[in-house]
């Protein structure tokens, strides 16, 4: 190269530089320091490649089933029985579930069960189609409108298979037959009130706005506005609907939540 | 006054060792040496006693200045060791009274300045003038000075306040080292090392933290970037032997200032991070440029550190930052000149330039050619949404076998093929089998995704063939290198097959044999156009996989509209291959 291009080629990438530096010291926000872009490469990446011995080794919808209702029947006697007003209520977020569940792309026998606590501010579900719902969640509960977004979320990670595929990891780990339902048996309550991979989540809450709680309308902002403010209250970052997703998500990686933020972000991707 | 009547005695001594009148010549020595001490010994205390406290270290300095030039006047040796004596306890009289002295003197300088300065300044000189004999003329010249260094080095440490401490020792070194260039006195250019230690030391612990102000700039900047200034003209005008400079010792001080320079970047940056990398960039850029343009192989050594450094940086602070959903942000305008940066280095570091030899040896310009395509790679990981990274990746691959080729860059080709078995990986572990089970119903869905870096790689077959057997394997290659060398002869399949495999796969269960058997006839037809045997092999061998499935699966598995519609179109396929086969026989035998 001649010298006089190489100087001039180096003055505008020193000057582009320099402009960039500038840009980024006259920001208003700081932006964070943090290892979260390499731990989100390598999350997407684990996730990524769960998923391919997860597609290989699918259960039957049939199989599904039988785990789901023998896990859950195993769990029925963990927990007191409900009184008549704890049992109308039970009746109630069934009646609103299956409405909900109508919209699922699979169609399953999914059951909605109250959970008697009310410190138990969770919604978790269980492979094949059982729904639990803590008393203490639906206290904080101030409309249907949120009691459906709530079903419909943990109906989606059952439609989207990934309850069945915690049984899967979980087996593959502890080197458990999955023909053999007794040893899935061993698996604790606690195991399915965890969070999900965030991937999953933001999955399932697409799921949630484009096909369940707005089935007509387009995803926008305010999808989630409707009357969350108890709930909001005690979780302020993240959109109500998400609470069973809550302890899973780290932080959001920019751009995956498209131009929203907040209460009301719409993800964008896959 | 009391102390002045002993004068007399004083001269009375030094007349009689002079004239002392003995025919024992021994004798005659011992005593001139006695009257001599004698009267250098009450002397010291007459001025002791006569001078007020803050002065007798100058007058004792003073004195040993006169014992010395006497010394050299009537070539009487002992009045040279007395005059070191004298000088070391003006020494130890400044060390421990007159660093007390705050009153000022004589305008903003205090007592305490003036009168280490003076007794240094007669440490200087006894230095050079007080050796009584040539043979400790080297161990008193390296002791009074390093003593006049470390008195004006503590003078710096009570009288600048604390950013400026830093500065100051180098400035003192740099001094030095400019004194030594002109007079070659060995003493100070060990004395700028030990400065020069200390400043770094000094700039390290405690300048970096320094958070004051000085007429609206930062002390911490000001005084920072004043040691880095000096360091690097320590680097070029300290004296060292000619076999420590040609091993690069010298550009200790070079290295010392440029990490300096990037901390000292860090520290001012922190208050938006993201410019921290580009920042290390621009800094890796000029070290990189002046390298070149001197000749200085260290400086360009420095400028891939900090090349590498920014790089790093950006996984910590760049590719995540801005806001969703923001394009333009400080992940863009940060990140793409470090690109323009990698590049731009990587192109001064061609084969033929002699003085970048051992860079190369080091693979130093591979290493910034790849740093270049990694952070362009995970720019676009972070910046697109997570589904269109595959087709982003794609776009990168083209471009990467287009400079293969236009610049003659076999670099470009090895990237653009290790990133298309990038976008292979990625596309099916994330858009095939990592993509939600139900399909999506917009345009975004894995279909148009996968299709576009499927068209995007499949475009990029114009370089891949031109680019074919252009570079061949070297003779002594590597035995685990050769299949990758191999592979690289023949671009053109991995950029085929690549993408053939994603749209293979991506086909959906119902109608999957249907897009199998057209595909294989496209991919028969492009190998008949291309003249590629193993392209219509590839058709061949999917039209096969087509009619084996129809029998072992399709027939009994599929619904029965897909199993009609599977059946009727597989049945034309090759209902149309065995026309082609049977009136292109001969023709399509040579092809095969």
């Amino acid at each position: 190269m001649k010298r006089s291009v190489v100087f001039v080629v180096f003055f505008l990438i020193l000057g582009f530089a320099v402009a960039g530096l500038y840009w980024s010291q006259r920001r208003p926000k700081s932006s964070p320091v943090s290892a979260n872009a390499i731990l989100n490469m390598a999350a997407d990446a684990q996730r990524d490649l769960s998923r391919v011995p997860m597609r290989l080794t699918r259960l039957s919808d049939e199989r599904e089933i039988r785990i789901g209702k023998d896990l859950a029947s195993r769990y029925a006697t963990q927990t007191r029985n409900l009184t008549p007003e704890e049992e109308g209520l039970e009746k109630y977020v069934t009646r609103v579930g299956g409405t909900v569940a109508l919209r699922a792309h699979r169609h399953l026998p999914y059951t909605f069960t109250v959970l008697p606590d009310h410190n138990l501010i969770n919604a978790f579900s269980l492979p094949g189609g059982p729904v639990y719902i803590g008393e203490g969640m639906l206290d904080l509960i101030t409309s249907e409108d949120e009691l459906a977004n709530i079903l419909a979320h943990e109906i989606e990670h059952i439609d989207h298979y990934h309850c069945v595929e915690r049984v899967q990891v979980e087996a593959k780990l502890k080197d458990l037959n999955l023909d053999v339902l007794g040893a899935l048996l061993q698996l604790p309550l606690d195991f399915w009130e965890a969070g999900y991979h965030k991937d999953e989540e933001f999955e399932v809450d697409r799921e949630v706005v484009r096909r369940i709680r707005h089935p007509r309308a387009k995803p926008g902002p305010g999808a989630f506005r409707a009357g969350h403010s108890e709930l909001e209250r005690l979780f302020p970052f993240t959109p109500a609907p998400f609470r069973a997703s809550r302890r899973s998500q780290p932080p959001h990686r920019p751009g995956a939540l498209g131009n929203s933020q907040g209460a009301e972000a719409v993800p964008r991707r896959v | 006054m009391r102390s002045f009547s002993a004068l007399p005695v004083v001269v009375g001594g030094y007349w009689l060792a002079k004239r002392l009148g003995t025919s024992d010549e021994r004798h005659l020595k011992l005593a001139r040496v006695a009257y001599t001490w004698a009267g250098t010994g009450i002397m010291v205390w007459v001025l002791q006693e006569a001078l007020r406290a803050p002065w007798i270290a100058v007058g004792w300095i003073v004195f040993a200045v006169v014992l010395a030039l006497s010394t050299r006047w009537i070539r009487y040796q002992q009045l040279a060791w007395q005059a070191n004596v004298v000088g070391l306890c003006a020494l130890v009289r400044a060390f421990f009274y007159n660093y007390e002295l705050e009153q000022k003197f004589w305008g903003p300088m205090s007592l305490r300045i003036f009168t280490i300065s003076l007794v240094a300044a007669g440490l200087y000189f006894l230095s050079q003038k007080a050796a009584p004999k040539e043979r400790y003329a080297r161990a008193i010249a390296f002791l009074h000075s390093f003593a006049a260094t470390g008195l004006l080095a503590l003078l710096a440490w009570y009288e600048a306040p604390n950013g400026w401490l830093a500065p100051l020792w180098a400035a003192f070194a740099l001094v030095l080292a400019i004194v030594d260039q002109r007079f070659e006195l060995d003493e100070l250019p060990w004395q700028s090392h030990a400065l020069a230690g200390l400043t770094l030391l000094r700039s390290i612990s405690v300048n970096l933290y320094v958070t004051a102000t000085w007429h609206g700039i930062s002390v911490r900047l000001l005084s920072l970037a004043i040691v880095a200034v000096i360091f690097y003209a320590l680097a070029r005008l300290i004296r060292m032997p000619d076999e420590w400079r040609k091993r690069d010792i010298h550009h200790v001080y070079s290295w010392a200032a440029s990490a300096i320079g990037g901390l000292l970047l860090w520290y001012e940056l922190q208050s938006q991070p993201t410019g921290i990398a580009v920042a290390w960039g621009a800094f890796g850029l000029v070290l990189f440029e002046y390298g070149l343009l001197r000749k200085i192989t260290q400086f360009r050594y420095q400028a891939y550190v900090a090349l590498i450094a920014s790089f790093a940086r950006i996984f910590l602070a760049n590719l995540t930052a801005g806001e969703p959903g923001e394009f333009w942000g400080p992940r863009m305008y940060t990140i793409l000149p470090l690109v323009l940066i990698f590049f731009f280095v990587y192109a001064q570091l061609p084969p033929k330039e002699e003085n970048t030899v051992r860079d190369r040896r080091l693979h130093f310009d591979v290493l910034l050619a790849y740093l270049g395509t990694a952070t362009i790679v995970a720019l676009f990981y972070f910046q697109f949404p997570i589904e269109w990274v595959v087709s982003s990746w794609a776009a990168v691959v083209f471009a990467l076998l287009g400079a293969a080729l236009l610049l003659d860059q076999p670099l470009f080709l090895h990237q653009g093929l290790l990133l298309t078995v990038g976008v292979l990986a990625r596309g099916m572990a994330h858009n095939l089998f990592g993509a939600g089970y139900f399909g999506e119903g917009d345009w975004q869905g894995r279909y148009f995704v996968l299709s576009s870096a499927a068209v995007i790689l499949l475009a990029s077959l114009f370089f891949a063939f031109r680019l074919r057997g252009r570079y061949g394997i070297p003779q002594n290659v590597n035995p685990w290198i050769r299949p990758l060398a191999l592979i690289a002869g023949r671009p053109e399949q991995v950029v085929f097959f690549a993408p053939i495999i994603l749209i293979t796969l991506k086909m959906r269960s119902g109608m999957v044999t249907v897009s199998w058997g057209i595909e294989g006839v496209v991919i028969f037809v492009l190998g008949l156009a291309t003249r590629q045997r193993s392209f219509r092999l590839t058709g061949i061998g999917i039209l096969l996989l087509c009619v084996a499935k129809v029998f072992a699966l399709d027939v009994w598995g599929l619904q029965t509209r897909d199993k009609y519609i599977t059946v009727i179109i597989v049945g034309v396929v090759v209902s149309f291959v065995s026309f082609l086969w049977a009136t292109y026989k001969d023709a399509i035998r040579q092809f095969l």
